[in-house]
């Protein structure tokens, strides 16, 4: 070094410069903040485009280095301004660049938070119908909730618990390329899950329209970074409260042959998962017996005896080769002889198909020096498994990026979705829903009786529905009562970044998220809860605009400090409109038009708009790329808080230390970081809350009293959190393990909660409550095999969330506070208690823990209050990942699951009133059942319950609907989520057939599953109108079983 | 950054402020049509009217309540005075007096019903969330009872005196002032008769300065006077039932109420009811009409015929549009009312033309109802001057209309319901509902007060007018 001193002075000391652009080798991605750095000494950094300018003495050797990438080093001895530098990747992943908030990237390494970075291979594998699903167990802390609710199966994306007791929001917020999307659900109308034998305007039910996540094209994906805590979504503010999940999709690169282009074809084909246990050994009947006490069975009266075919139970007679007067499909009425008395085994199962799904997607990209584009397009048909529903949906976009001059830069984004559908199925219990359907077909009754719909020469007038008129022909309901759906989504996005110089730099965005749906409800006559049908046309328009603004300062303090900061702000304007025209009646039958209502159609619009300013700014220091630390701050001004109360800061502060730098570890851990943080968020609430106003009336000229007390103090509700965790690599990198703790208490909370009716309202909006959140996140990967042929990779994901109600609202004085309610089943927060704890009555037990029986009837004692059952919530969920590569082949497999958590099932209560699962073959022989039990003494003791009950009412009074305890099962399985086959053309064989590249692959969706649940699949929720309630089955439809192939070739 | 906050934060949507008459519709459609239901579920089991076919076990018929039964009650009624408080609120803001004694008019009807079910209850402080009262007294029913005859009174003179017009959607009257004014008395006779058995309220003599004085105190004169609220089931004004199915199916006529429509012929047996039928050697043979008895043993094995259901066609046509009505007041309670006074006086002349218009009324308010010739000297329907007859025939016309039936019951002992072994409670009648159980965790104070003050929060308890 001395000499080298020594050999410069004497030369006089001259400089070069330098400009250019570093890019990765593999992604041809620009890199920003690349260390660059002249003789040992650090000369500069590039910026945010990855473009740098630095001054170095002629004849230097000069490094450019970054975590991640192998440095490359090189002497230059003249000017040179257009340089292009291309880092290759370490082939040790120590470190990651993730995209964080703002659209950041940043190094892991200098996180203070926990991310979970997920590729486009993990959601384009064995793809689903919603790409969210994919998600499943592969993120620790991410929890999925969707409500079987067909095709488009909304999901409710919760990152680590519930921070709020309204069970619409806890939902994370998506971000595509920085603009945040619409994620917004709009009930169809009906906003109760449960809705038979519901009287007055609408009594339709539930059908799941689907909301924009669903329709991002995952092949566009290039990442997903998932932020899961406050320190880490602090900038997003508000929205951001339950974390964030920040999508980056695709832009164009550079191809040696000057175009790229992908094409991927993706065919799969769908059954059902799994049925619950239908019993097909006794028939139609109530127990009803002829005259020598026999039980018998006949269709309408006969000279056996009285009509028993109208009744949906199946507690008649036994399949036993005798014969019966029965319904005659030729007639339509009895048969003219007995026939045999049969069952039909495939009368639920046969009116299910084959579902099939094409998803083919043609994407070309390119770039120059300065210009990059990609245009993608992609077509999905899908029939689903109900017959006579599916969609079709079209996405196009295109991402730009322009570098117009050497300071500034512009990146354009359009992408546009037509979604269409014929037919969307209805969810929930009632009788629109095929559901329901499944629950009330009873064993001796073939489907094919209902094929023809409508009765001959009575088309569109009357349906054939021979046995109950409460059950609707299956097939009107799938071919008849169809809610169609035409959607329309544009999201685009301008956004310019200016360097003024290697240490400043603005960036301006504005960006514009539009969906318009119209869609339609059509029920035709003769059906039970529209004997003149019913007609509805909805048009619901979204809008929201965000405008962002962020100036950044980047430079090293000194030799051991660098520093980055930035001011930014925020308008987000967001405006959401729902027009309803309803016909409830039709003058002619099968004529769905407005225009044809039976009294005037009515119109019903509802315009909600809000908006929020905000300006950020945050700050990272790094020590010696060994301490990291991030500050941020925001203020927001919401329109949705009162004057006064409706700007709000919160900070946060985020620390990441580099331990295997900072000390001296044992040689098997090859890499250690320790992550500590603290953060807080500010969040508004829904628009109108601040002043009282009528409910609209049905009725012409009338209103009704406001519903709902207003609260012109409301306050923002803020969630303060901690988190800390660490992250290690042991033996040379071949152990990964993150292991991530954190706390997160609310305060503040915005809540609708009822109110005593006798007050002259219903409801009322407060702040209330405490609610804490604390959890565990695990992720442990290894590659326990690395060879030249054969590697394994393996990754295991677990989480646990434990919520605690800490206190309710204190100026209401109660310690119990219902929240939401589906059917019989009632969510009370209780202080001490959880979030998601499910209420009903029970059974009565003596001390014993034995049930109590009433010894007068035989049937169960009914308790005289509503208790806890369990929580909708499970203790804890994982997942468990591997990859085998063998040569070309690579193999895939993945399971994930829950433990705990329970699930009230309305389809196991009907089908046990009504005989028609397994378990209710019990009692059968003898017609009665004596229930497992006590009953009570007169002087307070117990003896064995011995008194019989028959069959039909034990399990209608045992099983009750309102029994949330006998009805409700434990929610834990695990399932068998993907499994795929890979084979890649070998390169020599690509070069022959000029392809860049070409794949086949096999692939098979949520292929087996384990679990004590015993309808269909114990990931299921109720849907409330747009609010999916987690814990309540209502009448659900089978979950898809999906095979399928994958072919992708690049040109 | 803010200034259009304040604006974006309106509602476009709903309304800030209402005219008096536009709470009017919403109150008389969902209090008559919740009732018309209730009358349905609840009054005919307690009644013996119809019950569930069959019927194992349990059930209210046989008296089997339990602390729910009365939730829907409550809550029916508490959410509509609420557009009552907004009627007076607009009243007062509009100068519009007559919707002041609109208002006086529903409160009665509806704190009626309320307080006969449940005892006392939260009046005099409910309502007021908004004023900063989250947890309400109970008043007892003494002072509601008061508080709303006075109340009735001040209504009629303003009905009788002021000349503000009514205007808007009126489901009821279309705006009729002197409807609504005889409505109003109609109701004040209801609610005096309903405290007879307290005497230091002098309701007789009270009822009868009512009677002396029809140009004071008009009441109803006919069923076109009378409150019946004309649903077409042509939404909004949709039937009570959502489907027609759950009006006949699972459901037997009474037989108590059977037979003592078929011991006096009854012309209004196949309006409200089907015919009963029994299979004899293969086919089903005609028997007239037959219910099955309430509160049996629950074998369903002891009825060998197709039990009477409740027609359908009363309340729920399948084609849209078909008028059907629902009873809040019947001209034929009026005259009975008046026969009772009558009776009660010792003027049997009064007493019997009071009766027969009562039970002719009774019959010509249902559509096709039709009263036969000669009907009242049919030799059961013909007076006889006791109070027995007088209530079986109250009990017939209060048919769909809401509680009254049980009211009456409770507070006369009439119609002389037959008792079975098979009913809680040692076959006594119960006499109101329990308060609703979420009042016991939003209201504790207040409630325990009242419940102990009443006797107890019990389904047995006597309310304060049947002491």
């Amino acid at each position: 070094k001395l000499n080298n001193h020594i050999h410069l002075t004497e030369a006089p000391q001259e400089e070069i410069a330098l400009a250019g652009l570093v890019k990765s080798a593999e992604t041809g991605e620009t890199i920003p903040s690349v260390s660059i750095i002249a003789d040992g000494k650090a000369v500069g950094v590039t910026d945010v485009n990855g473009k740098f300018q630095v001054k170095v003495p002629r004849g230097a050797e000069v490094r450019f280095q970054y975590m991640g990438y192998q440095p490359y080093s090189t002497r230059f001895t003249e000017d040179n301004q257009s340089l292009l530098i291309s880092l290759g990747s370490a082939s040790t992943d120590l470190s990651e660049v993730v995209v964080t908030a703002l659209g950041i990237k940043r190094d892991e390494k200098a996180l203070g938070y926990s991310v979970s970075k997920l590729d486009n291979k993990d959601l384009t594998e064995a793809m689903p119908n919603n790409w969210s699903e994919a998600l499943k167990g592969k993120v620790a802390g991410l929890n999925i909730t969707q409500a079987s609710s067909g095709p488009l199966n909304t999901s409710r994306i919760n990152l680590r618990g519930n921070l709020s007791l309204d069970p619409a929001k806890n939902q994370a917020l998506i971000v595509v390329d920085g603009i945040p999307m619409i994620n917004g659900n709009i009930s169809s109308g009906v906003d109760q899950a449960y809705g038979a034998g519901a009287s007055g305007a609408d009594k339709d039910i539930p059908i799941d329209f689907g909301n924009g996540l669903g329709d991002i094209n995952p092949d566009d994906i290039e990442s997903i970074t998932v932020l899961k805590g406050a320190a880490a979504t602090a900038l997003y503010g508000s929205r951001a409260g339950n974390g964030a999940l920040i999508i980056t999709t695709k832009s164009g690169a550079k191809h040696e042959g000057g175009i790229g282009i992908t094409i991927n074809s993706n065919t799969s084909i769908s059954d059902i998962l799994r049925w619950p246990d239908y019993q097909y050994e006794y028939g139609q009947g109530v127990q009803n017996r002829n005259a020598a006490g026999e039980l018998y069975y006949s269709y309408d009266l006969s000279e056996d005896g009285a009509n028993t075919g109208s009744t949906s139970s199946a507690f008649g007679p036994k399949f036993d080769g005798q014969s019966y007067f029965q319904y005659d499909p030729a007639t339509g009425a009895q048969s003219a002889t007995r026939v045999p008395w049969v069952p039909y085994k495939d009368n639920i199962k046969s009116f299910w198909r084959t579902g099939t799904n094409f998803t083919n997607s043609v994407a070309l990209d390119g770039a120059t020096d300065r210009f990059s584009a990609r245009a993608s397009i992609t077509h999905t048909k899908n029939k689903w498994i109900m017959p006579n529903t599916g969609f079709d949906r079209l996405v196009a976009s295109l991402n730009t990026s322009a570098q117009l001059t050497e300071k500034l830069k512009l990146n354009a984004k359009l992408s546009f979705t037509n979604k269409n559908s014929d037919n969307l199925p209805g969810t929930g219990y009632n009788n629109q829903s095929i559901g329901y359907f499944m629950i009330f077909q009873n064993p001796n009754v073939d489907l094919d009786w209902y094929r023809p719909i409508w009765k001959p020469g009575m088309e569109n007038i009357e349906q054939i529905h021979p046995f109950s008129s409460f059950i609707e022909n299956p097939f009107l309901i799938a071919y008849e009562m169809t809610n169609s759906l035409r959607s329309t989504n544009l999201e685009g996005n301008l956004q310019g970044i200016y360097s003024f110089n290697s240490k400043w730099e603005l960036m301006l965005r504005s960006g514009l998220n539009m969906r318009q749906d119209q869609r339609e409800q059509r029920r035709p006559y003769n059906t039970a809860n529209f004997p003149q049908g019913y007609y509805k046309q909805q048009d619901v328009f979204f809008k929201e605009t965000n405008t962002d603004g962020l100036l950044t300062y980047r430079d090293k303090l000194s030799e051991d400090f660098s520093f980055t900061g930035s001011v930014g702000a925020n308008f987000m304007h967001n405006q959401i409109r729902t027009s309803n025209g309803v016909a409830r009646g039709l003058m002619v039958p099968g004529i769905y038009k407005l225009s044809n209502a039976l009294t005037q159609a009515v119109a019903e619009n509802q315009t909600v708009e809000r908006k929020t300013h905000s300006v950020y700014g945050l700050i990272n220091i790094g020590w010696k790329d060994k301490i990291f630390l991030d500050v941020t701050g925001r203020n927001d001004w919401s329109s949705t808080l009162p004057d006064g109360n409706n700007s709000y800061f919160y900070p946060s502060v985020s620390s990441s230390y580099v331990l295997s730098d900072l000390f001296e570890l044992p040689e098997l851990i090859s890499f250690a970081k320790a992550r500590l943080s603290w953060a807080q968020v500010g969040t508004d609430t829904d628009p109108y809350r601040t002043r009282s106003y009528f409910e609209t009336s049905p009725f012409p000229g009338s209103a009704g009293a406001p519903a709902i007390l207003f609260n012109d103090d409301l306050k923002p509700e803020i969630s303060t959190s901690w988190e800390g965790g660490v992250n290690f690599m042991l033996f040379n990198n071949r152990i990964n393990a993150d292991v991530n703790l954190y706390t997160n208490n609310t305060v503040n909370q915005v809540l609708r909660v009822p109110l005593d009716v006798t007050t002259g309202y219903q409801e009322r909006f407060i702040n209330a409550g405490k609610i804490q959140n604390q959890g565990v996140e695990i992720l442990l990967s290894g590659k326990p095999i690395v060879s030249k042929d054969f590697n394994w990779n393996t990754t295991i994901t677990w989480a646990k969330n434990v919520n605690k109600i800490l206190t309710l609202s204190e100026d209401m004085g109660v310690d119990q506070q219902l929240y939401a309610e589906s059917g019989t089943v009632y969510f009370y927060a209780t202080k001490g208690g959880s979030i998601g704890d499910l209420y009903g009555y029970g059974l009565v037990r003596n001390e014993a823990g034995q049930v109590v029986f009433d010894a007068k009837t035989g049937l169960a004692l009914r308790p005289t209050d509503i208790e806890k059952i369990g929580n909708a919530y499970p203790l804890w969920r994982g997942g468990f990942q591997n990859e085998f590569s063998y040569k070309n082949w690579r193999l895939s497999i993945s399971i994930d699951g829950q433990y705990g958590g329970i699930v009230y099932s309305q389809s196991h209560h009907k089908m046990t009133e009504q005989g028609k699962l397994g378990h209710t073959l019990l009692g059968r022989e003898t017609g009665t059942v004596v229930g497992d039990g006590v009953v009570q003494n007169a002087d307070g003791s117990y003896s064995p319950n011995t008194t019989p009950v028959a069959i039909n009412t034990w399990y209608a009074d045992y099983y009750r609907r309102a029994n949330v305890e006998t009805n409700s099962f434990d929610a834990s399985y695990v399932k068998l989520r993907e499994a795929r086959i890979e084979y890649a053309l070998p390169k020599e064989l690509c070069k022959k057939l000029r392809v860049g590249g070409a794949s086949i692959a096999v692939f098979g969706r949520d292929l087996a599953m384990i679990s004590k649940f015993p309808i269909f699949d114990p990931e299921t929720a109720a849907l409330n109108g747009a609010t999916i309630i987690p814990g309540v089955e209502m009448g659900q439809m089978p979950t898809p079983r999906t095979w399928g192939m994958n072919l992708n070739v690049k040109f | 950054c803010t200034k259009d906050f304040e604006e974006i934060n309106t509602d476009p949507n709903k309304l800030e402020v209402v005219s008096p008459g536009s709470m009017l519709t919403p109150v008389i459609y969902n209090m008559s049509t919740y009732f018309t239901e209730q009358s349905y579920n609840f009054d005919w089991q307690m009644m013996q009217v119809c019950i569930p076919h069959p019927s194992v076990s349990n059930g209210i018929h046989r008296y089997d309540l339990n602390e729910n039964s009365g939730n829907g009650t409550w809550n029916t009624c508490y959410k509509w005075m609420a557009n009552i408080r907004e009627m007076e609120t607009a009243a007062d803001n509009y100068n519009l007096p007559v919707y002041r004694a609109v208002a006086a008019t529903l409160k009665a009807y509806i704190m009626g019903i309320l307080t006969d079910s449940f005892g006392d209850v939260p009046f005099s402080e409910a309502m007021k969330a908004a004023e900063g009262i989250s947890q309400p007294r109970f008043d007892t029913q003494q002072e509601i009872y008061e508080n709303l005859i006075a109340q009735l009174e001040e209504a009629n003179t303003i009905y009788a005196t002021d000349d503000s017009k009514m205007f808007g959607e009126d489901l009821l009257y279309s705006n009729d002032k002197t409807k609504w004014q005889r409505f109003n008395n109609s109701l004040l006779m209801r609610l005096l008769l309903r405290m007879s058995k307290r005497t230091e309220m002098n309701s007789y003599e009270r009822l009868q300065t009512i009677i002396d004085n029809p140009d004071q105190y008009p009441v109803f004169t006919s069923n076109a006077e009378a409150a019946f609220v004309t649903i077409t089931g042509n939404s909004p004004y949709d039937y009570a039932w959502g489907r027609r199915q759950d009006y006949a199916n699972a459901k037997a006529m009474a037989s108590f109420f059977v037979d003592l429509l078929n011991a006096q012929e009854d012309p209004r047996r196949g309006l409200f009811m089907t015919g009963a039928s029994r299979l004899e050697g293969g086919k089903p043979v005609d028997i007239g009409y037959k219910g099955v008895p309430a509160a049996h043993s629950g074998d369903a094995s002891q009825f060998n015929f197709n039990p009477s259901q409740p027609n359908a066609d009363l309340m729920v046509y399948t084609t849209l549009g078909t008028e059907i009505i629902e009873v809040m007041m019947s001209y034929a309670e009026v005259e009975l009312i008046k026969a009772e006074v009558a009776l009660e006086r010792g003027d049997l002349n009064a007493a019997k033309a009071a009766y027969e218009k009562g039970v002719a009324a009774g019959i010509t308010q249902w559509k096709n109802g039709v009263m036969p010739q000669g009907y009242l000297n049919h030799p059961v329907v013909a007076f006889n001057g006791t109070m027995k007859q007088l209530m079986e025939q109250k009990y017939i016309a209060l048919f769909y209309n809401d509680y009254q039936q049980w009211f009456e019951y409770r507070r006369t002992g009439y119609p002389e319901l037959p008792k079975t072994e098979y009913m809680l409670h040692d076959g006594v009648m119960p006499t109101r509902f329990m308060y609703p159980t979420e009042i016991r965790r939003s209201n504790p104070t207040n409630y325990q007060e009242a419940a102990n003050r009443i006797g107890g929060d019990d389904i047995m308890t006597k309310v304060w007018w049947e002491k």
